[in-house]
């Protein structure tokens, strides 16, 4: 156990700086190093203005029954986005950026998987309460 | 190394797990919080949207009592009640074929439909007013007459009143026929009455001039005698409300005393006089009594009787004044006021004819009354002083 522990301590150590960046294994191939940047930047660009439309949604819409639903959105969107940003850092610099971008991955996936199960599990009554709350304002 | 790589993959699954249950748990709060807002939202829309259907129900409901209360009110008042467009056209009756008897869809429709229904001397002067009322706007208000179905006129008032803003009228015309009738049938009765009371005038007139007695005494009594006849008759006149008076009951009236005594008679059949024949019969009557009283049949001292008949046949009332029994009697030298008075009543105003026979058991007169000209001789005159 004790034994586990310091090997554990002893690889994270050691292996902070110490991983090469990602490019090396595309062997700095220009054509596929162009379209992880551009492809993933677009991806982070465009899950960064998704978040900022609904946040903007909100603000205008301020009696939207169920607003944590939107809010739960832009946090995971916004996740992904950072987790593609992330991405591209670990293809140019080793090291501490993959456990960045690891850290980013695991926030992102805590927040698509709670999106993903909440969704399943109250979006049932919330459709059923938001059909009768505009059917009576009918 | 094997069991490197499933620490980490436990490790990192864990905080997963760990982080997925957290993220969850935080966001179920919001949820329920939020979800407690919107069911409390939906049953105060669905409460609002309920009691706004219960008011229009009661709405609706309102303003079915109110029509109804409206038709009952109609039904009440014995009225019809209309509505006109802006222009003057009738677009909704209702009661007026219960007032008039007339098809309701025939007094809708065009601007003068309802005006067909007014009788014909009526019929210009409510077109004109209800034109009028339309082009200034002003309330209505005429009377006028309905041929009824039943024949005949009735009188209908009709009123109508704008209602601002929409420029529609609301009218009623209501069955005033009644309180015409009545007025009219007042007026007649006050002509009558004023009439009357000229005539009586010129009568007491007339008897005040005619008598001639030197002492003032006797003047006066004669006068008075002669008045108290004359409002005996009116007595009988107004007690009949100005109607026929059954000729046996003025006889009766003017002659009680000498019935009373057994020196007199009456025989005749049953013959209602027209209010005109009323009071020349009554002086007559009361004029021979009184020539009677003073020379004849009647006087005192004497034991005479008096026969008092009468007779109808289909153009006159022959009326006979018997003296038996009475002193002799001969024709006077000048004619007294009784003559001149009887003769000016029956001769003069009720076109008769009197005639006087002195025999030996008496006074023989005879009074014939034409009777077409007096069924419509109400407004016959008093008898001229100048006449005689």
């Amino acid at each position: 156990m004790l034994n586990g522990i310091s090997t554990l301590t002893y690889d994270i150590a050691q292996a902070w700086g110490g991983y090469a960046p990602h490019a090396i294994c595309l062997l700095y191939d220009p054509a596929i190093l162009a379209v992880e940047v551009v492809t993933n930047l677009g991806i982070a660009l465009a899950y960064f203005l998704i978040p900022f439309a609904l946040w903007r949604f909100l603000r205008g819409v301020d009696t939207l029954p169920f607003r944590s639903v939107l809010v739960m959105f832009v946090i995971f969107i916004f996740a992904c986005g950072a987790s593609h940003l992330t991405h591209i850092l670990t293809l140019f610099i080793g090291g501490w950026a993959y456990w960045a971008d690891a850290a980013v991955r695991t926030l992102t996936l805590i927040a698509s998987l709670g999106t993903a199960i909440g969704l399943i599990r109250h979006g049932p009554r919330i459709a059923g309460i938001t059909g009768r709350l505009l059917a009576a304002a009918r | 190394m094997r069991s490197d790589y499933a620490l980490w993959v436990a490790a990192v699954a864990a905080t997963a797990a760990f982080g997925t249950w957290a993220s969850l748990a935080l966001w179920g709060r919001f949820i329920r919080h939020e979800e407690a807002e919107a069911r409390a939202l939906v049953a105060a829309r669905e409460a609002e949207a309920l009691a706004g259907a219960e008011a229009e129900r009661r709405a609706v409901e309102a303003l079915a009592a109110s029509e109804r209360r409206h038709r009952a009110l109609t039904e009440a008042g014995a009225i019809a009640a209309w509505r006109a467009d802006a222009a003057g056209r009738v677009t909704a009756v209702e009661g007026w074929q219960a007032l008039t008897g007339l098809d309701p869809a025939g007094a809708a429709g065009s601007a003068e439909a309802w005006l067909a229904a007014v009788a014909e001397p009526d019929r210009g002067a409510a077109t004109a007013a209800w034109r009028r009322a339309v082009a200034d706007g002003t309330p209505l208000d005429i009377e006028f007459r309905v041929a009824a179905l039943s024949g005949g006129n009735r009188w209908c008032r009709a009123r109508a009143v704008p209602v601002p803003a929409s420029g529609e009228w609301i009218g009623v015309v209501e069955d005033i026929d009644g309180r015409r009738r009545a007025e009219e049938a007042r007026m007649l009765l006050a002509r009558e009455v004023n009439h009357r009371a000229k005539n009586m005038l010129a009568v007491v007139q007339a008897v005040v001039r005619l008598t001639r007695t030197p002492d003032p005494t006797q003047f006066a009594a004669a006068v008075s005698a002669r008045i108290a006849a004359l409002g005996r008759a009116h007595d009988l006149l107004s007690q009949r409300d100005w109607g026929d008076v059954e000729l046996t009951e003025l006889a009766r009236g003017e002659l009680a005393a000498w019935i009373e005594g057994g020196r007199l008679r009456l025989e005749g059949p049953a013959f209602r006089l027209t209010p005109a024949m009323v009071q020349p019969m009554a002086i007559a009557l009361h004029e021979l009594a009184t020539n009677a009283a003073k020379y004849g049949a009647l006087s005192p001292g004497s034991a005479g009787s008096v026969g008092l008949g009468w007779a109808v046949n289909d153009a006159a009332l022959r009326l006979v004044w018997e003296e038996h029994g009475g002193p002799p009697v001969a024709p006077p030298e000048r004619r007294g006021f009784g003559t001149r008075v009887i003769d000016a009543s029956i001769t003069d105003q009720l076109g008769g004819r009197v005639e006087r026979e002195w025999l030996p058991e008496g006074l023989r007169c005879t009074i014939t009354l034409p009777l077409k000209a007096h069924e419509k001789g109400e407004e016959a005159e008093a008898p001229s002083p100048n006449q005689s």
